[in-house]
């Protein structure tokens, strides 16, 4: 955090990485970052740079262009190029829907590919597959472009959202209530591909990695997460040397006391979540990333209501900005270059 | 260097244009001096994309009656000068459906109604009133013309008349005939165009794999 809150310090001016980095650390920064944990593509920025889904998702270098343009087009402080959450589960072996370019990528989850923990093991090849290494080389490709001007995190999924792809949501929940110990087993197990994709990506020269683990407000309580994935979370912490970005969708404010006892850098959170009501609970053992609402303000207003919210979080000392998840891919641009441009605005109103 | 614009705001985007290679193309609102103008443009750098987008804003003068911003060919604006953002947010998908060489004629204003059975005319009235008829002889006749007439409404801002709900006008006081005609069919049936607004809104955005539809 900054040394007053959200707010500036009187320090020189740093890159955008290392704003980033030092918000994740805790650390003073010359502004507040502006953080795309998850996905800032559109169908517009797709057309700029020539690199459109479902080829972005599946080819490194132009995977690499598209996610280049949150820094050079929007201003954001990072870059981030897994735009979707099924990589790790189409190199598992799970059927993909891929779609169109205005469409995100789907597992076929009413087709499970594992039924057991016993099913649960990482395919030799897995960190070669097609999906997993185009993800490694568009990291690479943003390492050699950009430098370390701007901070470039990966994304490796948690196991909870993998158990969703593997074995289905509906079996997958029923087996947490039937069998939490055979889960938990699952869940051990299904980390180590959450570990070995991270540490790929960090090898390939990621700054942070982002954890979706997607155990929802609307269909996870608290006391869940803190069940089964709290103490996971910890052991992940211990195991990936740099810093981890949570993300979990919905309403979570039950469940930020057990994610700010992990030792996670920070958790991209939701904005069904109060800002201020969020700051106190996590109370500086973990940052706070994003909330700035996808399908009502970013896709459907203005920049006006979108400045609205980044102040709104500015004012109650979140460190880093964003959208709340990944956005929806007919955002327009104008309300994304908005996000850095009141957080600048924010800032110079306090200097002066 | 940045390679975005400052295009004004964005009010309507077509993801993908399967009549030129899936480029998306949007709608832009600018205000000039106070007058709203709109733009047509794509990101796109792909060869046929800027003929593509020559058709469209030929569209949107013959379907929207929209006329070119003096001394600025590529915007254009209503005669009236109000914006009618709905109607031309809808013009605007309509259009973009169409290739260019269907759309050199704007549409008449009157259409076979299926659930009349009969023809629905719009007439002119003048200072942007306009009245919805049928031949009196038809038994649904009235309640198809008082039922285009909200849908009118609905797609175009337009205000009712409170004692005659077959007669609606633009609150500009202009006739927009161009708009009237391109949008009758969907005045016809608006459930239609909202089901598919709503469809198009969902598409894109990403949801937890918990909210997933999983059964494809």
């Amino acid at each position: 955090m900054s040394s007053d809150g959200a707010g500036a310090t009187a320090m020189a001016p740093m890159t955008s990485r290392e704003r980033v980095m030092a918000a994740l650390a805790g650390q003073p920064v010359d502004r507040t970052p502006v953080c795309n944990p998850t996905s800032v593509a559109t169908v517009e920025l797709m057309d700029l740079v020539d690199a459109h889904f479902p080829d972005a998702n599946r080819d490194g270098e132009k995977m690499a262009r598209l996610a280049a343009t949150s820094y050079t087009e929007l201003g954001f402080d990072s870059v981030m190029p897994v735009f979707t959450i099924i990589q790790e589960s189409s190199a598992l072996g799970c059927e993909i829907q891929w779609e169109s370019k205005d469409n995100w990528p789907t597992v076929r989850m009413s087709r499970p590919i594992w039924k057991t923990a016993e099913d649960v093991t990482m395919p030799s090849d897995f960190l070669t597959h097609p999906d997993i290494t185009c993800v490694l080389d568009a990291i690479r490709i943003l390492r050699k472009e950009l430098g370390d001007e701007v901070a470039i995190i990966g994304k490796t999924m948690g196991p909870w959202t993998l158990g969703y792809h593997v074995f289905g949501v509906e079996p997958f929940l029923l087996m947490s209530l039937d069998d939490p110990e055979h889960t938990k087993l699952c869940l051990e197990r299904m980390t180590e591909i959450t570990v070995a994709f991270g540490q790929a990506q960090i090898d390939a020269g990621a700054d942070a990695l982002t954890l979706p683990d997607h155990a929802t407000g609307d269909l996870v309580s608290g006391e869940y997460y803190r069940e089964f994935l709290r103490d996971l979370h910890t052991e992940l912490v211990d195991e990936i040397p740099i810093p981890l970005i949570l993300h979990i969708c919905g309403r979570t404010v039950d469940r930020m006391e057990y994610i700010a006892q992990t030792g996670l850098a920070a958790f991209h959170y939701d904005s069904k979540n109060d800002p201020a009501e969020s700051m106190e609970i996590v109370d500086d053992r973990i940052a706070l990333v994003g909330n700035i609402n996808n399908p009502e303000t970013l896709f459907a207003k203005g920049p006006e209501v979108v400045a609205e919210e980044v102040t709104r979080n500015l004012d109650a000392g979140v460190p880093l900005v964003g959208p709340e998840c990944a956005i929806p891919l007919q955002t327009a641009i104008e309300n994304l270059k908005e996000i850095p441009l009141a957080v600048e605005r924010w800032h110079k109103e306090r200097a002066s | 260097m940045k390679r975005t614009k400052d295009l004004g705001r964005r009010i309507e985007l077509l993801s993908m244009d399967p009549l030129c290679q899936d480029i998306s193309v949007a709608l832009y609102r600018q205000v000039l001096d106070g007058t709203i103008a709109f733009l047509v443009h794509t990101y796109s750098e792909i060869p046929e994309a800027e003929g593509r987008i020559a058709e469209i804003r030929t569209g949107l003068i013959s379907r929207a009656g929209l006329v070119a911003v003096d001394g600025k060919p590529e915007l254009l604006r209503f005669p009236c000068g109000d914006q009618h953002v709905k109607a031309i947010r809808r013009t605007f998908l309509e259009v973009c459906k169409l290739r260019g060489d269907e759309l050199s004629a704007s549409l008449p204003l009157v259409r076979f109604d299926k659930k009349a059975d009969c023809d629905v005319t719009v007439v002119p009235e003048g200072g942007g009133g306009y009245r919805v008829t049928a031949p009196e002889t038809v038994e649904q006749g009235r309640r198809r013309c008082e039922a285009v007439a909200r849908g009118f409404v609905k797609l175009c801002e337009m205000e009712s008349d409170e004692t005659d709900d077959a007669r609606i006008a633009f609150t500009c006081g202009c006739d927009h005939d161009e708009l009237m005609g391109t949008l009758m069919f969907r005045a016809q049936n608006v459930r239609s165009a909202m089901k598919e607004d709503a469809l198009a809104a969902s598409r894109g955005t990403l949801a937890a794999p918990g909210s997933q539809e999983s059964g494809v």
